[in-house]
């Protein structure tokens, strides 16, 4: 198959998964649990995002380094400030300063 | 009454009309500017990201354009740069195709998570607001979701940051492939996107089943790091969520109690 069609099978594919539930979903009238259930997703989902870019390389665990430390760092930022912004700015400022350092 | 700024000279019968079409075009403005900042620091954290993108089409013995379109018709990174390696290494289809799915089954868990807000959408809006469906553009409007019930601001809210990101993305891949973009591997910019969702995840941890869902997420994520193709990260957001469903049923079992 030319790169092409995989390009095309996998776009529709992601937007078939993008509709679905909406589709599914927007037929039912949804109780009270069902919305509270749906409201763990997207803390699973992003937590399982960082765990995956920030504790592994590929298949394998990172070893300890200064990502560890500037992850600590931006879950107390996020806590504290609320704030994307600065979460992404002390994060990276961490990093580059402990990373120098050790 | 005050004016309401409009262009036509109302006749006082359209007053009131007149008056909640400004207001309207108020709360617009006032979303859609929300949007656009709420989305502003994860569009940085991407701006590496499609840098790299744009260089690995440059990497990979396709069109360039075909490459570059990728975004256009799958508008999901993480998917599109593991794409390009399958087509690169010459993989069997199904197996590159399979791959891209498997790490883009995430969007079936965020189409659910926004469905009840997406009921109350038209239903071009329904279908078009689910292109835009990327990881930085459903947090940041489940977030908002939280604060705003208006149906109307909320999609306005939610177009003008997928469409912000989504421009930052295409703009990027389109300037790390003709620049060939090469990053010095020391200033770590892998770390920019985790850390723009670690941002936006944490201040919303405020009750024991999201703290239970997150947790485990994380913790099984990292468990399942063997399993290829990126599935551990389906196989984590699930645990984490069947997780969080188990901590708030025995906190209604002891509010029952």
């Amino acid at each position: 198959m030319s790169p092409f069609w995989m390009i095309v099978l996998v776009g529709v594919g992601t937007y078939a998964f993008r509709v679905s539930m909406i589709v599914a979903l927007g037929r039912f009238e949804l109780s009270e649990r069902v919305r509270d259930n749906l409201r763990l997703i997207a803390p699973a989902v992003l937590s399982a995002l960082v765990a995956r870019g920030m504790l592994l390389e590929g298949t394998e665990l990172r070893p300890l380094s200064e990502w560890h430390v500037a992850g600590v760092v931006a879950v107390i930022v996020a806590w504290r400030t609320k704030s994307v912004l600065w979460t992404l700015f002390v994060g990276m400022v961490t990093l580059w300063i402990v990373g120098a350092i050790i | 009454m005050a004016s309401t700024g409009g262009s036509e000279p109302s006749a006082s019968s359209d007053d009131r009309g007149d008056q909640s079409a400004s207001a309207q075009r108020r709360g617009a403005r006032e979303a859609a500017v929300d949007g656009v900042r709420s989305i502003t620091p994860m569009a940085v954290g991407i701006i590496p990201f499609s840098l790299v993108y744009g260089v690995a089409v440059s990497q990979t013995p396709i069109d360039t354009w075909l490459g570059l379109s990728a975004s256009g018709f799958i508008a999901a990174g993480a998917s599109q740069i593991a794409l390009l390696e399958f087509i690169r290494d010459g993989a069997a289809w199904f197996v590159g195709v399979g791959a891209a799915l498997i790490i883009n089954a995430r969007m079936l868990l965020y189409s659910a998570a926004v469905a009840p807000a997406f009921r109350e959408f038209p239903p071009a809006w329904r279908y078009g607001l689910a292109y835009g469906m990327t990881d930085q553009a459903v947090a940041a409007s489940l977030a908002y979701f939280d604060r705003e019930a208006d149906p109307f601001k909320r999609r306005i809210f939610m177009g003008s940051a997928a469409t912000a990101l989504l421009i930052v993305w295409f703009t990027g891949t389109i300037v790390g492939n003709i620049f060939g973009s090469r990053i010095p591997d020391s200033w770590q910019l892998g770390f920019a996107v985790p850390l723009t969702f670690l941002g936006i995840v944490v201040p919303t941890l405020t009750t024991r089943p999201m703290i239970v869902s997150a947790v485990v997420a994380a913790i099984v994520t990292v468990a399942a790091a063997p399993i290829p193709y990126g599935a551990n990260l389906l196989v984590g957001a699930l645990a984490g969520i069947a997780a969080g469903m188990w901590a708030q049923s025995q906190a209604r079992s002891d509010g029952a109690s």
